[in-house]
């Protein structure tokens, strides 16, 4: 109903019945395509560039001089050929023609692969990174360090592209202080070359810049191709300031990335050259943090260790010095006990020898008494004797006496 | 040590400085003028960080 009133609009404001959507013109393309047998080859011939697999299918652009055509060999066919296409690779196709209605866009859908050789441009290829090689382009000694943190980075890309916005906000995600100078250049095309080459010698001029990089977005293999041409890539390797080139996808490697200093996959890695503020003014918090801590500690362990050298150091006086008064009172104490001794010993000698002369005395007494008694004994033996003779006189006289007594009473 | 020396040589001076202190071989003379040392280099680091203002220049 909609697309009736539009028509009927249209032919009212053109002036003209033959109007068409692009979406009814798609559909007649589609079905004249179809219509058409003398579009329908055994093989076309051609390069297999842009090769890549998504959902188990296979897309690839398969070119021949300047012409290309998009091929598709869907997941359940991929084991009907022999061959699978890779890039670099020249081969001969078979397959439907089919033209996609949405996009306009006519594609080959791949019933076979047959191999023919390496391709007209991987032969290029080759002979432009030999060329690079023998000029010792390629090799890693003469690779410049890129900065660690550079003030101002130049970049040369296209200036509308989606690949310099993301240059630049990978950039400032990660360093939001840098200086950023753009060096527009178109990245395909036939002014592609020297714009890049002047792009990048400018920037190399500019004393200012730090780091050059080179980026574009991905693309057909064949758009890419220009950052494999030798004078673009003789440009960025002999340049004063250290180069990172990022081209294409993260599958996509050209000659420009294989000479420069430094290669990033995408426009968004180009942010890896610049180091993180945030991660920086952390590494730095913290050496400063372990600082203060060492330094600290040291002061602490110095002190303690003072603290205990002049503990031990008092000690060790004091001890000695207590040593030094013990040895005194042990010297003197014994000098005195040996003068008490000493006088002890000549009063105890003195007292002894007048003990010994006291005894010597009393016995001297003893001896006298003895003899004392001796005589006092004799002299009374003799006297006991004296009156024992006389008693014995007596008592004889007397029995006598008696006996004469009785014998004159007997008588 | 610049503004010109790199950033990594100034971090591999302070981590040298924190291991000479942390090792406890230095004498308090020496762990003051060592921590006065690095102090310095943590500031010129945190000065070598305004690298610029920022800008994008079309050319």
């Amino acid at each position: 109903m909609a697309d009736a009133d539009l028509s009927q609009q249209l032919d009212t404001e053109l002036e003209s019945d033959d109007i068409v959507t692009v979406e009814a013109l798609n559909d007649e393309i589609a079905a004249a395509i179809e219509d058409l047998d003398n579009l329908n080859h055994d093989y076309i011939v051609g390069d297999v560039s842009s090769c890549r697999e998504a959902n188990g299918h296979i897309h690839f652009d398969l070119e021949y001089g300047s012409a290309s055509i998009h091929c598709v060999l869907f997941g359940f066919r991929r084991g009907w050929s022999t061959v699978e296409p890779e890039s670099e690779m020249q081969v001969a196709v078979q397959g439907e023609l089919s033209y996609y209605e949405a996009q306009g866009s006519c594609s080959i859908l791949v019933t076979d692969v047959v191999d023919m050789g390496e391709s007209d441009y991987s032969q290029t290829y080759a002979e432009n990174k030999q060329l690079l090689d023998n000029d010792g382009l390629l090799d890693d000694e003469r690779k410049q360090s890129l900065p660690e943190l550079p003030a101002t980075i130049g970049i040369v890309t296209s200036a509308d592209s989606d690949a310099r916005v993301d240059a630049v906000t990978a950039l400032y995600s990660r360093y939001p202080d840098v200086d950023i100078k753009i060096q527009h250049a178109s990245v395909q095309g036939p002014n592609a070359l020297e714009e890049l080459m002047s792009g990048v010698a400018t920037l190399d001029e500019d004393a200012t810049v730090d780091v050059i990089i080179v980026t574009r977005g991905g693309g057909a293999d064949k758009t890419l191709r220009v950052f494999n041409e030798t004078p673009i890539c003789r440009v960025i390797a002999n340049t004063d300031t250290p180069t990172a080139v990022g081209i294409g996808h993260e599958d996509d490697r050209t000659l420009a990335d294989e000479v420069a200093d430094h290669r990033f996959m995408t426009p968004t890695h180009a942010g890896e050259i610049v180091p993180e503020r945030a991660a920086l003014e952390q590494e730095i918090e913290q050496l400063s943090t372990m600082l203060d801590t060492a330094y600290q500690t040291t002061i602490v362990n110095q002190l303690t260790a003072h603290a205990t050298a002049l503990d031990n150091a008092y000690q060790s006086t004091v001890k000695a010095r207590l040593q030094e008064l013990g040895a005194s009172l042990d010297h003197a104490a014994e000098r005195h006990i040996e003068a008490d001794l000493l006088s002890l010993e000549s009063r105890l000698e003195t007292a002894y020898q007048a003990l010994q002369q006291e005894k010597e005395h009393e016995e001297e007494l003893e001896e006298t008494v003895e003899e004392v008694r001796d005589e006092a004994e004799t002299e009374a033996q003799a006297k006991i004797e004296a009156t024992q003779r006389r008693y014995r006189l007596v008592i004889a006289g007397l029995i006598l006496l008696v006996l004469i007594l009785a014998g004159l009473y007997i008588l | 040590m610049t503004q010109e020396t790199p950033i990594s040589d100034k971090v591999d001076r302070i981590e040298t400085i924190v291991e000479r202190l942390e090792n406890g071989d230095v004498s308090l003379e020496e762990a003051e003028e060592l921590h006065e040392e690095g102090q310095t280099v943590l500031k010129e680091l945190q000065e070598d960080l305004d690298v610029g203002d920022g800008t994008v220049i079309e050319q």
